[in-house]
């Protein structure tokens, strides 16, 4: 074959290929434009998301301001109750101390009694009468009743005074579902920026809160008749046998 | 001697309740603080506490700090410490004991409990 013969079979070659190319691009230019067109209406999708998470983020700090004021709001609410369990407990140490007093008042009234029997030895209506006044005077049951009522009440105040520990552990609560939403403004922050990485995103005024310290416990619980208690000194108990056990091998 | 308590607890009620609890089992002298670093201030100040009663979870400092604080102190390194927290796990109390708190309490706790761990310190 010629040279020239050879050229031409090349560019005979060449513009197949090229005829394939455009055989293809027809094909794909309906893919392009599907690809466009989804394009072209994911952007307003997008831009709701990125609407959607600001929003959300910028009211996080109201919820989390919110769950803060809640905290304050019990611990103000259960000091008062503390306040009042005082006056009550002063108040019945008063009732108390005044039972005390008619105690040794009455002792006081029997002992005149008994003297006054030794001074109308065979008058008769005056027994009686000194009798009926001493039946008026004894009021020993009444008072050992009013005594059980006080023990009751103040017992019934302690109780109310330990249920009030519930405050502490829901207030632990409360700060971890408080940190857990400022953690979710983080993250949601992080996003927005991965969404919109404009200037104008970035130097939105929203204010993120700083991650506070953890200083609660997540896990904290009430439960008042579990055995919690036990089981921590059972722990207790054979953390310091082994301590124990190890101190004897190094002396 | 009668024996002077830090009350150490960043909720003014659990405070309230632990000052309350020992009055009811005769301790009238106490001295509370609302973090691990006030209680340390107030050790410091020399007031004459004897026995410090302890939450673990506080802002600034924490309970276990302030006790590994007050361990490493030759001052203070003698002092019963009784750390009453809601942490009532495994992992928690050992760590606790390694920092040598003298006992643990879990809440809620009731004043017999309290009084129990108190005397149980005291005794020994």
């Amino acid at each position: 074959m010629s040279e020239s013969a050879k050229n031409l079979s090349d560019m005979v070659t060449k513009l197949r290929d090229l005829d394939n190319v455009f055989k293809f691009g027809e094909k794909m230019v309906p893919v392009i434009e599907g690809f466009v067109s989804f394009i072209t209406d994911f952007i307003p999708f997008v831009e709701q998301v990125s609407s959607s998470i600001q929003d959300s983020r910028s009211k996080i700090p109201e919820a989390s301001n919110q769950i803060d004021k809640v905290t304050n709001a019990t611990e103000l609410a259960m000091t008062e109750v503390l306040d009042k369990i005082d006056e009550i407990n002063t108040q019945l140490e008063s009732v108390t101390e005044c039972i005390d007093e008619l105690v040794e008042k009455r002792e006081s009234a029997n002992e005149i009694i008994q003297e006054l029997k030794s001074h109308i030895v065979g008058n008769t209506a005056a027994n009686d009468l000194v009798f009926k006044l001493s039946e008026k005077l004894d009021v020993g049951l009444t008072l050992e009743l009013v005594k059980n009522k006080i023990r009751e009440i103040t017992a019934s105040t302690d109780q109310i005074t330990m249920s009030l520990q519930v405050q502490d552990i829901t207030a632990q609560q409360l700060a971890a579902v408080n940190h857990l939403i400022i953690s979710v403004q983080h993250k949601l922050g992080g996003l927005l920026n991965a969404v919109d990485s404009t200037e104008f995103r970035l130097a939105d005024d929203i204010k993120i809160e700083k991650l506070p310290d953890v200083h609660f416990d997540a896990n904290a619980s009430y439960n008042p008749g579990s055995n919690q208690q036990v089981n921590v000194d059972s722990i207790i108990n054979k953390e310091k046998a082994s301590q124990e056990e190890i101190d004897k091998l190094f002396s | 001697m009668e024996k002077k308590f830090l009350v150490v607890d960043d909720s003014v009620t659990m405070r309230r309740i632990v000052v309350n609890t020992l009055k009811t089992i005769g301790f009238n002298q106490y001295v509370e603080a609302e973090d691990g670093k006030d209680a340390l201030d107030k050790l410091n100040l020399d007031m004459g506490i004897n026995f410090v009663i302890t939450d673990w979870n506080m802002p600034v400092m924490s309970g276990l700090e302030l006790t590994k604080a007050i361990r490493s102190d030759d001052r203070t390194k003698g002092l019963p410490i009784l750390m009453v927290t809601t942490r009532g796990v495994k992992e928690d109390i050992v760590q606790a004991l390694q920092a040598r708190v003298s006992n643990y309490v879990v809440k809620p706790f009731t004043p017999q409990i309290l009084k129990d761990k108190i005397d149980l310190i005291l005794s020994n």
